[in-house]
């Protein structure tokens, strides 16, 4: 079992096409807390994950992964630190079974069918033929099958029913009870704000707003006014 | 931007070769005419590949059946006028363009560059077969006697390269060449802006093959006698390698591709070096030219235009008053009435039996979480979707049987989520495209204006990502649609420019005489500007009516909130 | 007739395998390699000089699979590092000029008179029922088929066939897995090389063969690959297999000899007008 880590970055811009899409985010997520990052679309979240990750690259700040400094790695490296992104859209390897999704990740794949027994009837399943919520819980526990030290999550909850959002969500809360440290990027605010611990918002590319997850639920309006301003 | 005449760099190349020709030794004559007809047929592979994007492997075989034509023509018919020869191979060599390019139009990329290279091979088996007439009896092409001299071949390949490369120029200025590059560039943006893709494809087949058959012809002038290994398929390769490099659709490019292949064999002659040096050099060559990208041609292109490549910073200056346009009246038959549409992919239903309407002249949203099916609905609309269950209606008219092309000449015009404005094209080129007539600078310059966006001669593809939607948006106003439908055209909008254009937008129906259809996420906005909401919620409508109400319904809340309800 | 067949079975099986490699490298980088032949070829050669300076056989094999190896894997680091990010169409003409230079670098290494290449087996025959099946007939089907169903097993029930389908359907995301999708596909590229300089080795023996015209084995091999839209392991070599019986085939009957070139146009037309006869949109554009 990889011993979980802090992400924390300071000052992170990152640009796409030579234009500064996220300018100067600074975040701290610890390990077993869950950390939350609202924002309308357009905001830049994603930009922001892809760069911590490693899919585009960071042209300015520092992200650190427990004692590791990330941004001298290259994806593949940063994988191997424990740092595990789930990208948005449920990147399921389509022309794969349910088995073989999991497999690639880890030989062993009993712990999936654990946290996901629907994938239990499914395993010989091409992943394009399951439904929305079935290819969330198989990228999800794909991720986790590679043992993360941190896990990034964009967008869990796109085109999902609420009570498999909330399945998810359930499992998350278990992850990180049990150490783990995740950050959250997720478009239905409340229901991030009921499970974390401390939330950021971003519009335009910068950090607009940040407090602990119960104030922000108790004052709606200046969420409200992040969101539109 | 110098706007240079079409006519300009050809002519004076042809005029100043032609000049220095007449003191060149016949050997030298030679090789200029060699040079000359390559140049020929790396336009063309400029045409269909560069510029409209299909990979086709199979020139000089188009090449080597106008050469056929020529010299059978010349051996049956030496009687007929020497125009003859120059008019029936392209026509010939056109027609087998056609015949090529129809079963080909599904076919992309490495599929199509496949099967033009097997029907190159096929063509081989079938000159080899055939012989060139006037081969078994040795006689060659025979040349009317005005043509004897070598350096009237010469001239006269010139005056044919002017005239195409002149040709091409302008042809590449007009709808059809703007219609190649966004071929190019999406098919589906083509689609979307009134575009037949195949006819296109055809065109530009048919038209690159012609041109292919003329060199053809040119080259039975030349050489006399023909075989099939002057056309073979290996040849069609390395034009097709040596035109993507030269970057052939530009005519710098074409004429570098001719000297190249007849200035590096020289050299190496002259000083001594193996010859076969000249295709190791190509090889690498092209691998270092195509690694930067542009191709040779481009990159002369660009410097020769002033071409900078400096993006627009975000920062427009916002002017408060508006140009003032004259006000329409809604234009009949702008209203859209979608019944029980349904579409589902798979087993997954996507949109289940939406109906609503958006009445002449106004503004409605369609709004609701992602993953709703907003998108899906407006690819069913515009007719990017085969086989959805229900109607739309625009006007009173069924669009059902509609393909794209057609939806959006009938007046239903569209903008895509990712802006697939074509970055190839200037502004103006790209109205004039969508709006499938002739539109004069100053009305373009008057809609880009009120858009706020660049001037007419600002190529897309320097305009940083905001600009480009607007000009989006700019070009389907531009072809008087009856219904616009937006699809998130403020998403990675600075805030500034979102203001700018939710007031544009709600300008627009008074202005412009259409309605609109709205996707966005943006609730200021969309509160500013809407006179109806229409709230999707996992494919089927949970609410519509005006925004302040809509808004504050507590089903829409927990679409949006995520909160189970009760 | 049936003797014309068997005879096409040998170029058949080398389409069939150098189709493979192409399907390869295809879903691997996206590459259409027109380099895949030449390296093949040159490889052949080295081994020829080898064996024609007194090696044994079994060496000379092995060095020209270790060169097509090398080479092939040379090539793909260059389009994986500089036109990763490049169109179909530079891609292509890089891959074609590539294989310019190669010939061009073959011809002054190897010359391009004809070479006698010793047969691998001669004499050894199997005569059943009238018809003779050649030890080059059966060792090359054998090999062709053998790999073609090794290849399709690794693919479809193996974890590492799993692993190069999803880099070959999601590569950044099967890196954000941490499977080293770089380093796999460098493999696919060397192996593609070994696997079409063996192919070429086998099938030079019976066709007159100089530099120039085994490295136009290409061009059957990508319509043997299009039979499966470069996609599918299996189509190709079905349709190798089948195109070379087919040339068999139409050399049997004097009408339709001399077209035999044209054969697989013919082919590939009729079969991708039925399959892709519903495709409308390009899927990604």
């Amino acid at each position: 079992m990889t011993a979980s880590a802090d992400l924390e970055i300071a000052g992170i811009t990152v640009e796409r096409s030579g234009f500064p899409i996220v300018r100067d985010i600074a975040i701290k997520a610890p390990r077993g807390k869950i950390t939350v990052l609202l924002g309308a679309n357009g905001a830049g979240r994603t930009t922001l994950l892809e760069g911590l990750a490693g899919v585009i690259p960071v042209h300015e700040g520092s992200a650190r992964l427990g004692s590791a400094s990330l941004l001298t790695l290259n994806r593949l490296q940063r994988q191997r630190k424990g740092l595990l992104f789930v990208e948005q859209g449920r990147t399921v390897f389509a022309g794969l079974t349910v088995e073989e999704n999991l497999a690639i990740a880890r030989p062993r794949t009993d712990d999936a069918y654990r946290w996901f027994p629907e994938l239990i009837k499914r395993r010989d399943l091409l992943a394009a033929n399951l439904s929305g919520g079935e290819q969330q819980m198989l990228v999800l526990a794909r991720a986790l099958l590679c043992d993360p030290a941190f896990l990034m999550v964009d967008e869990l909850s796109l085109g999902l029913a609420p009570l498999i959002v909330h399945r998810l969500l359930a499992l998350l809360v278990d992850l990180a009870a049990n150490g783990l440290g995740i950050l959250l990027v997720e478009q239905y605010a409340n229901l991030a704000l009921e499970i974390g611990q401390y939330a950021y918002v971003m519009n335009h590319g910068s950090i607009v707003l940040e407090g602990d997850c119960s104030a922000l639920l108790a004052d709606p309006a200046s969420l409200h006014k992040a969101y539109l301003s | 931007m110098p706007r240079v005449s079409p006519f300009a760099l050809p002519i004076i190349l042809a005029v100043a070769v032609a000049a220095a020709s007449l003191a060149l030794s016949n050997y030298l004559t030679f090789l200029a005419t060699m040079a000359v007809i390559t140049g020929i047929i790396a336009m063309s592979v400029g045409l269909l590949a560069g510029q409209a994007g299909l990979a086709s492997l199979c020139q000089m075989s188009f090449c080597g059946m106008g050469a056929w034509c020529a010299c059978w023509l010349n051996l049956h018919a030496p009687q007929i006028p020497f125009a003859a020869l120059l008019i029936a191979p392209p026509v010939v060599a056109g027609f087998c363009g056609v015949l090529i390019g129809l079963p080909t139009l599904r076919l992309r990329g490495i599929n199509l560059a496949a099967v033009t290279l097997a029907f190159a091979v096929a063509c081989d088996a079938l000159f080899i077969k055939l012989g060139f007439p006037g081969n078994e009896t040795n006689t060659g092409f025979a040349r009317p006697d005005w043509l004897a001299d070598d350096h009237v071949v010469l001239i006269l390949g010139l005056c044919v390269f002017a005239a195409i490369g002149a040709g091409l120029e302008v042809l590449r200025r007009t709808r059809l060449g703007s219609a190649w590059t966004s071929i190019a560039h999406s098919e589906r943006a083509a689609a979307a802006l009134g575009i037949s893709v195949s006819r296109m494809k055809i065109a530009a087949f048919a038209i690159s093959a012609a041109i292919a058959g003329l060199a053809g012809a040119l080259m039975a002038i030349q050489l006399g006698t023909l075989t099939g290994r002057n056309f073979e398929a290996l040849s069609s390769l390395a034009v097709f390698s040596l035109s993507i490099f030269t970057a052939a659709h530009f005519l710098e490019g074409a004429v570098i591709a001719g000297l190249l292949t007849v200035l590096v064999p020289e050299l190496l002659r002259r000083f001594g070096l193996p010859l076969d040096l000249a295709e190791f050099l190509f090889g690498l060559g092209a691998v270092q030219a195509l690694y930067r990208g542009v191709g040779i041609g481009g990159s002369i292109r660009a410097k020769f235009a002033g071409f900078v490549g400096e993006r627009r910073k975000a920062g427009i200056k916002v002017t408060a008053a508006l140009p003032s346009f004259p006000v329409h009246l809604p234009q009949p038959g702008s209203s859209l009435v979608v019944a029980d549409l349904s579409v589902a992919y798979g087993q997954v239903t996507a949109v289940d039996r939406v109906s609503f309407e958006i009445p002449q002249g106004s503004i409605v949203a369609l709004i609701g979480p992602n993953g709703a099916g907003k998108s899906t609905i407006i690819d069913a609309l515009s007719g990017f979707v085969r086989g959805y269950r229900g109607s739309v209606t625009m006007g009173g008219m069924s669009l059902d049987p509609f393909a794209p092309d057609t939806r959006a000449r009938l007046g239903l015009r569209r903008t895509f989520q990712q802006c697939r404005a074509i970055p190839g094209l200037t502004a103006l080129e790209y109205l004039r495209l969508s709006a499938g007539r002739h539109v004069t600078r100053e009305e373009a310059d008057e809609l880009l204006t009120f858009f706020q966006c660049c001037s007419s001669y600002d190529r897309i593809g320097s305009l940083e990502i905001g600009l480009r939607r607007m000009v989006e948006v700019a070009a389907a106003i531009a072809a008087k649609p009856r219904v616009l439908l937006l699809d998130e055209p403020a998403a990675g909008l600075a805030s500034e420019q979102s203001r700018v254009l939710a007031e544009r937008i709600a300008e627009i129906p008074k202005r412009f005489g259409c309605s609109i259809l709205l996707v966005e996420h943006d609730m200021s906005l969309i509160q500013a500007v809407c006179s109806k909401v229409v709230v999707l919620d996992f494919g089927k409508v949970i609410a519509a009516g005006p925004p302040q109400q809509a808004l504050k319904l507590p089903e829409v809340i927990a679409a949006y909130l995520g909160k189970e309800v009760a | 007739m049936i003797q014309s067949l068997l005879v096409g079975l040998i170029p058949g099986s080398a389409y069939a395998l150098i189709a493979t490699s192409l399907v390869l490298t295809y879903r691997m980088s996206g590459v259409m390699n027109f380099s895949q032949s030449v390296v093949g070829v040159f490889g052949t050669y080295v081994g020829l000089t080898l064996y024609g300076s007194g090696y044994p056989q079994w060496l000379a094999i092995l060095v020209s699979v270790l060169v097509g190896a090398a080479l092939s894997l040379v090539i793909g680091a260059i389009m994986t590092k500089w036109f990763d990010e490049a169109t179909a169409l530079v891609k292509s003409s890089v891959t074609i000029a590539l294989m310019l230079a190669l010939l061009a670098l073959g011809f002054r290494l190897f010359g391009d008179a004809p070479r006698s290449i010793p047969r691998l087996f001669p004499g050894a025959a199997i005569a059943v029922g009238g018809v003779t099946f050649s030890a080059s007939v059966l060792i090359t089907t054998g090999l062709a088929l053998t790999v073609g169903v090794a290849l399709t097993l690794l693919l479809e029930f193996t974890r590492l066939g799993a692993m190069l389908r999803a880099v070959s359907e999601r590569r950044i995301t099967a890196e954000l897995l941490g499977i080293p999708a770089t380093m796999l596909i460098r493999v696919v590229w060397a192996c593609s090389g070994a696997l079409t300089a063996l192919a070429t080795t086998l099938v030079a023996p019976n066709r007159p063969s100089n530099f120039l015209t085994l490295s136009l084995l290409l061009l059957p091999a990508m319509a043997s690959a299009l039979f499966g839209l470069f996609r599918s392991v299996p189509a190709a070599l079905a349709g190798g297999i089948a195109l070379g019986m087919i040339e068999g085939a139409s050399s049997y009957f004097d009408a339709v000899g001399p077209y035999r070139q044209a054969m697989p146009f013919v082919v590939i037309l009729a079969v991708l007008s039925w399959s892709q006869r519903n495709q409308v949109w390009d899927a990604s554009r």
